[in-house]
């Protein structure tokens, strides 16, 4: 009896670990988070700011299939800026809009057209049960480049 | 051919001796009073300061209550001086003239004379060393009219103890007289020439009696009126109009019964002997609808007992200050003050502290200040005056009424981030309250919303609706002329600002906007 304990217990941990990291949408291993209030995130940022004066405070705005649907919030350009929303499962256009603080006006102004970023938009997917997070992140000479990826448990 | 040259001789004789007649000459040694020479009216008399120790004394009898007025030409290089004296057993001093210059006239007017003797000295000024002159004779001259003490001064009024006595609805003549008063020992003003009239007040059983004074201009001088009450401390004073122009106070609240004095004089010795000045009394009840001078410091506050009180600037340098005794609970008041649009008024409201909670100055000349929204509670001063020269009877009404605050209000001041008015409503009324006024309004939410705000405009004003990050930076703005609708949609990001700006001001009708998370 006190061999077979030990040889039980260690059997069903191997049995509770293998069941705890099984998704059945993508047969691995990630804890995928299921939409509730939004199925989409968008982060904005630039990481090639490499000295305070240029790093302005800055916001996007998010246009969605061409609809305004907001805004990121704000911060500076090098920070992650976030926006959320919630949308049909489909593929969808997004397209973003840069603004940056006019400090002496005391307001945002949008960027002209050769400071935004490069290319605007991007076009992605947005599947059942997922929260989509899209990353959009600048760098020399607004070149911009997405990337898709789905929100996960931590 | 002979009796005709001894008539010719005879008539010359006699006119030569008409023309002296006419004309004293002093007779010396006129040094003393018991040794004054005899002088009358209307015939100068000459003579000489011939040393620096003479003196030469005149004696004038006068058979009736009369106004005198005595003319002494200059002596080169001396300064003398005039005293007139009454002989009452022993010399009484009345008037003593000097104006410390050399080689100048002396003159003084008005003088009161009943029946009696009286001396007139001719002597040495105070200022100058002093010397004689026996090439150049000075000229006396001393005129009368029959005095009317009831209209007219009568000097010497020179002090509160001589003061003359104006009744409560009297009228009073008398002179900026050319004459500088060595009896006067004021170290603030001395030598000043200066008429003192005395006011009996009987306020009976009345809780007050309001005073009108009105001085008359008087051309060249700049005239100064200042009433002091029954143990001479100072009450009110009025010297704003400028030289030619009068001075008046009106509305000086009297609640004693008692002897009031006031003062007549000019600035910087300036005289004038030809034209008289009137000074006007008028006395009334008091009126709970009007202010009450002085009421030009906190302590001297008129108090408001209702929702208006009427009163009136005297000058650019008056001001009215009133106070009202509010509930201790905050309410939104209606400030206006309205008058004929003849001056720039101004409005300041103090609280029961006397810090300053409001400046209402919205537009220069025009016909009233308002302050449509005005958070208030307890006691309140409130300050009207102008910052410009007032014309002559400037009226005006205050008005303080309480605003229906059922409905969410702004509550002014709300100008910058820090005095933001937090939104606990969906609605939010709101008014443009001072030139180009700016409303800030904080949103403060537990997430990150959406929110679409829809704004009403103001009658008459032109708005522009700005939402802000959690910094106050305007992100988006829209503009609503008159009482158009403008709708703004935008994410607060959990914190943010709305500013309602104004370009075009109304201050009579509220804008309002409402907040809908989407």
């Amino acid at each position: 009896m006190n061999r077979i304990f030990p040889l039980l217990l260690t059997i069903a941990l191997f049995i509770c670990a293998g069941c705890a990291g099984y998704d059945r949408h993508t047969g691995g291993t990630e804890h995928y988070k299921k939409p509730s209030e939004y199925n989409l995130r968008l982060v904005v940022y630039n990481d090639s700011i490499s000295s305070p004066e240029t790093d302005r405070r800055t916001y996007y705005r998010v246009f969605i299939d061409k609809v305004e649907q907001g805004r990121t919030t704000t911060g500076l350009d090098s920070q992650q800026k976030y926006f959320h929303a919630k949308i049909d499962r489909n593929r969808h256009l997004l397209i973003i809009e840069k603004w940056v603080l006019d400090e002496r006006a005391g307001r945002y102004t949008k960027l002209n057209n050769i400071q935004q970023p490069r290319p605007n938009f991007f076009y992605f997917n947005v599947p059942a049960d997922r929260v989509v997070v899209i990353t959009a992140r600048s760098g020399e000479d607004n070149a911009t480049y997405y990337t898709v990826d789905f929100e996960r448990y931590r | 051919m002979k009796y005709i040259s001894v008539a010719i001789t005879v008539f010359f004789t006699a006119f030569t001796l008409s023309c002296r007649a006419r004309k004293h000459v002093e007779v010396e040694d006129n040094g003393s009073f018991s040794s004054a020479n005899i002088i009358q009216v209307d015939r100068p008399v000459s003579g000489h300061i011939g040393s620096s120790t003479d003196r030469d004394i005149y004696a004038l009898e006068i058979d009736h209550e009369s106004i005198i007025s005595a003319n002494l030409t200059g002596i080169k290089g001396v300064n003398h001086a005039i005293k007139i004296w009454k002989d009452n057993g022993t010399p009484m001093l009345l008037k003593w003239i000097d104006d410390r210059r050399k080689s100048s006239p002396e003159s003084v007017i008005n003088v009161f004379a009943g029946p009696g003797r009286y001396y007139i000295e001719i002597c040495h000024g105070e200022r100058d060393t002093r010397k004689g002159n026996i090439d150049t004779p000075y000229t006396l001259t001393v005129s009368a009219l029959d005095a009317d003490p009831v209209t007219e001064e009568t000097e010497p009024n020179d002090t509160p103890e001589n003061a003359d006595i104006i009744s409560t609805e009297g009228d009073i003549t008398g002179y900026f007289s050319p004459s500088f008063n060595r009896l006067n020992n004021d170290s603030t003003h001395p030598a000043r020439e200066e008429d003192w009239y005395v006011l009996t007040v009987d306020t009976g059983d009345k809780q007050a009696v309001l005073i009108d004074l009105e001085l008359t201009g008087v051309p060249g001088i700049n005239s100064l009126l200042q009433l002091y009450d029954r143990e001479q401390g100072l009450i009110i004073s009025s010297n704003t109009s400028g030289p030619g122009a009068g001075e008046q106070m009106r509305g000086v609240g009297i609640t004693q019964s008692g002897n009031y004095y006031i003062l007549v004089a000019s600035e910087g010795y300036s005289s004038n002997e030809t034209d008289t000045y009137t000074l006007s009394v008028r006395t009334r009840d008091k009126d709970p609808l009007m202010e009450m001078e002085p009421n030009n410091s906190f302590s001297t506050a008129t108090s408001m007992s209702g929702p208006f009180i009427s009163g009136s600037l005297s000058s650019g340098d008056d001001k009215d200050i009133f106070y009202s005794r509010l509930p201790d609970e905050q309410h939104l008041y209606r400030l206006e003050l309205l008058h004929k649009g003849t001056f720039d008024s101004r409005i300041f409201v103090h609280d029961s502290n006397m810090e300053k909670a409001a400046e209402i100055d919205n537009c220069a000349i025009c016909d009233r200040e308002i302050h449509p929204d005005l958070a208030l509670e307890g006691g309140v001063y409130i300050t009207v005056s102008a910052r410009h020269p007032v014309p002559d009877n400037s009226g005006y009404e205050l008005r303080l009424t309480p605003l229906d605050d059922s409905q969410f209000m702004e509550i002014e001041p709300n100008n910058t981030r820090n005095t933001a008015t937090p939104v606990t409503s969906s609605t939010v009324f709101g008014y443009v309250s001072a030139r180009a006024d700016k409303d800030y309004y904080l949103l403060d939410y537990e997430t990150r919303v959406r929110l679409k705000i829809t704004i009403t405009g103001a009658q008459g004003a032109e708005l522009r609706l700005s939402i802000t990050d959690p910094l106050g930076y305007i992100i988006k703005s829209v503009t609503v002329k008159d009482n158009a609708d403008a709708v703004l949609t935008e994410m607060i990001d959990r914190k943010g600002y709305i500013i309602i700006e104004s370009r075009r001001d109304n201050y009579e009708n509220p804008y309002s906007f409402t907040l809908e998370v989407k």
